[in-house]
């Protein structure tokens, strides 16, 4: 499973892939410090690319551009023929307006709080594998 | 004889006397009539008749003119009227009518007519009586007159006025010592009590007498009489016996007559007075303001409402009055209640009303109007309550409540932000220690994890930092206002971010009109800190990043400027967020997002604003307004 991780805190990228690393058949495709470079990646991506991702990891206080601007941004990519990936949210956040709003998202599969677990992460995989 | 037989010719029978007056002014003839007058006149047959004064001269007149002369004489106790008619023989004919009764009538209605216009001048009761012992002694010739009134509440009566020996001199005093008397005693007690009038001949023959000293003989007491009560009595006495006739009587009880009407006109003058003052009083200060609208205009408002409204009483009631200048806005429920006046609902409406007063103050009016008739047509008549204080503390209130609500929203968010951010650094904590590998200590990515362990730590003081101050600009501790000198406070921040400044090149150019202001210092430095540090790490490399800072006052505000040639801000994006906790725009590990949003927490809090303007890649340009202290210094 290929995953894309969007996050500006470097400390929690570093310990995402410690966790990765433990767990096989995952392997992350991309880190972006913002929505603004996802965006960018994912636009650069065709269907056939090997670094195409399966699941998009998604932190929600960001700079330049948030979580949730990133969600409108990869709306419109997905409604102008860009195939979706499905998203889960990974945030500190533990406010309830949060997690009812990303619950609007049609793209957004699920919702985890910082630290994850690793049981967590194979729900990931396996949303993946779902959709 | 000759003269017998003239003197055969004349109606000796004749009622009235008839006379001739020879050349010489003697008596030639006289009927029985005039004789008996004559004799009256205290002359006998024989002597030489002494006529009434001014006979003669009429005699002599109508030889001269040898016309009639008229003429009317008071002989004896009667009145007569002669007209002398001359003859051709140089004698005179007086043929004489007794005029006595139409001269008492006469007497009798002038006496009343002058009674009657003197009392119609009393304006009360008591000038009434005073009147009316007055025009007693002067019209009828009485030595004294007493006037009592009946009061009502204790069945007595009172003197009001009285003229005679007991008040020599005053004429429209009233007494200083009245007497007073119940009904039944006395002369004047009892023509109360009978209610008719009484003539005494001779007081010393009657019980009754009981008061006065004695010098009179006989009395006369008339009523004054009212809806068959008696009111007052006109009470006379005189130091003959037999003194007062029916003719008396009758005079007095016409007067008595005309006062009863003067004394209940006063009197109900006076009730009317008393209710009008009475309603005046409860008008003007039982109901606050009260107004009259009749077609939509002013026609009435009280010295409140016109105090109310700030116009006086000759400015609201012009017939080009314009509604609107007084009337600021008018609320549905007003609307309503106007609108149904006009479809012809007369019912009792209650509303509000803005209004602004001539000065140009803004007032609330609670007003209840009600429709009524009079003999002009339907008015309206309203009573406005000036709730203005009401009003005013409700919207205090409604702004106290606004900003509790605004202040706790404003703390759940920083709530759930502090959580966010305590969050964040010690879930990276927790696992960064998950992968240390306690086995191998000098392990390479240990190295890492410590590393990052190391940052995360100075990451989490920090944020227990940011917290700390935010709290402190809300609780608003002590503020402090100085002299400061912007040119130090640069120079200051300049010193601090040196290090920076010479590895970028910024420059930091002023431009100060005002450079001393009286401010919270500690807002003010970091004001200054947080704007040039911004600009300093969102500067571009690609230009000599500088930030001018331009200061100049403007009426009651200080006004600074601060403008870099730096990364700019996509406001249409992140406007909303600018100023708010922990929002950052550009992917800077030193943006924190909690500078901005203390730099407008300050200012607000000392009635300061911040506005931007930025264009990506070309630069941002902050202004702030302070409130100019009033110990501004230049």
């Amino acid at each position: 499973m290929r995953i894309m991780v969007i996050d500006d805190d470097s400390t929690f990228q570093f310990i995402f892939r410690k966790q990765i690393e433990k767990i096989d058949e995952i392997e992350i495709v991309n880190e972006s410090r913002n929505g603004k470079d996802a965006v960018n990646f994912i636009k650069s991506l065709d269907d056939s690319s090997t670094e195409k991702p399966d699941l998009i990891v998604l932190d929600l206080n960001m700079p330049v551009m948030d979580g949730w601007d990133f969600l409108d941004e990869y709306g419109k990519l997905c409604a102008n023929g860009k195939s979706p990936i499905p998203i889960c949210i990974l945030s500190s956040t533990i406010n309830q307006a949060d997690f009812d709003r990303a619950n609007t998202y049609d793209s957004v599969k699920s919702f985890f709080s910082k630290p994850i677990t690793s049981n967590q992460l194979k729900t990931m995989k396996k949303i993946s594998e779902i959709y | 004889m000759e003269t017998t037989k003239e003197l055969n010719t004349y109606p000796d029978r004749n009622p009235n006397p008839v006379m001739t007056i020879g050349e010489n002014g003697e008596l030639v003839y006289a009927n029985y009539a005039a004789s008996i007058m004559l004799k009256n006149f205290g002359r006998n047959g024989n002597e030489k008749i002494s006529f009434p004064e001014g006979f003669d001269k009429c005699v002599s007149l109508a030889i001269e003119s040898n016309e009639i002369q008229k003429e009317t004489f008071g002989i004896s106790d009667g009145h007569y009227s002669f007209n002398f008619c001359p003859r051709e023989d140089g004698r005179v004919d007086l043929f004489g009518t007794n005029i006595s009764e139409e001269v008492k009538n006469e007497t009798y209605f002038s006496t009343i007519s002058a009674f009657s216009t003197a009392i119609l001048n009393a304006d009360t009761e008591d000038e009434v009586a005073i009147t009316i012992t007055h025009e007693a002694i002067a019209r009828l010739s009485y030595v004294d007159c007493v006037v009592y009134l009946a009061d009502r509440q204790n069945g007595t009566l009172k003197q009001k006025a009285a003229h005679g020996p007991k008040n020599p001199k005053s004429i429209l005093d009233s007494l200083k010592d009245p007497i007073s008397l119940n009904f039944g005693a006395g002369i004047v007690g009892f023509a109360a009590s009978e209610k008719r009038t009484v003539i005494v001949k001779d007081i010393s023959q009657d019980g009754r007498y009981t008061l006065d000293n004695g010098q009179r003989k006989s009395e006369i007491a008339v009523p004054i009489m009212a809806d068959d009560e008696v009111i007052g009595i006109i009470d006379s006495e005189h130091p003959e016996k037999d003194y007062f006739t029916q003719e008396d009587a009758k005079i007095l009880e016409s007067i008595a007559s005309i006062a009863s009407t003067r004394i209940q006109h006063t009197r109900a003058l006076e009730e009317t007075k008393h209710t009008e003052a009475k309603y005046k009083s409860f008008v003007e200060n039982a109901f606050g303001g009260l107004y009259i609208l009749r077609n939509d205009l002013f026609d009435y408002a009280n010295d409140q409402f016109c105090e109310m409204v700030g116009y006086d009483l000759n400015e609201l009631t012009v017939p080009n009055f314009d509604m609107q200048k007084l009337i600021v806005d008018a609320d549905q429920k007003t609307t309503l209640a106007l609108e149904a006046r006009k479809r012809g609902d007369y019912s009792p409406k209650s509303y509000q009303l803005e209004v602004k007063t001539k000065q140009g103050h803004l007032r609330y009016l609670a007003i209840n109007t009600s429709v009524l008739k009079d003999k002009k047509g339907y008015f309206t008549l309203g009573i406005a309550l000036d709730i203005t204080e009401t009003i005013q503390s409700r919207h205090r209130l409604e702004e106290a409540v606004e900003s509790l609500e605004k202040k706790t929203e404003e703390l759940n968010e920083f709530a759930h932000l502090a959580s966010h951010n305590l969050r964040a650094p010690v879930t990276n904590l927790i696992g960064l220690l998950d992968h240390y590998d306690r086995e191998n200590p000098a392990d390479s990515t240990n190295q890492i994890i410590l590393e990052k362990f190391s940052q995360t730590v100075e990451q989490l003081n920090l944020t227990l930092e940011e917290m700390h101050q935010v709290l402190r600009v809300r609780a608003k501790e002590s503020i402090e206002f100085n002299t400061v000198d912007l040119n130090e406070l640069v120079e200051g921040i300049k010193l601090q971010l040196s290090e920076k400044i010479r590895t970028t090149q910024f420059s930091i150019q002023t431009n100060f009109e005002v450079n001393k202001v009286k401010y919270d210092k500690a807002h003010l430095e970091n004001l200054f800190f947080n704007l040039i540090s911004n600009s300093l790490k969102y500067g571009r490399q690609e230009v000599n990043p500088y930030i001018q800072i331009h200061c100049s006052e403007m009426n009651d505000h200080i006004r600074l400027v601060f403008k870099d040639n730096g990364l700019g801000i996509d406001l249409d994006k992140h406007g909303k967020h600018l100023f708010g906790m922990y929002k950052r725009f550009h992917d800077n590990p030193e943006g924190r997002g909690v500078g901005l949003y203390l730099v407008k927490r300050q200012l607000n809090a000392l009635g300061g604003t911040i506005s931007a303007e930025s264009e990506p890649n070309l630069g941002t340009c902050f202004t702030v307004f302070l409130v100019n202290q009033k110990n501004l210094v230049k």
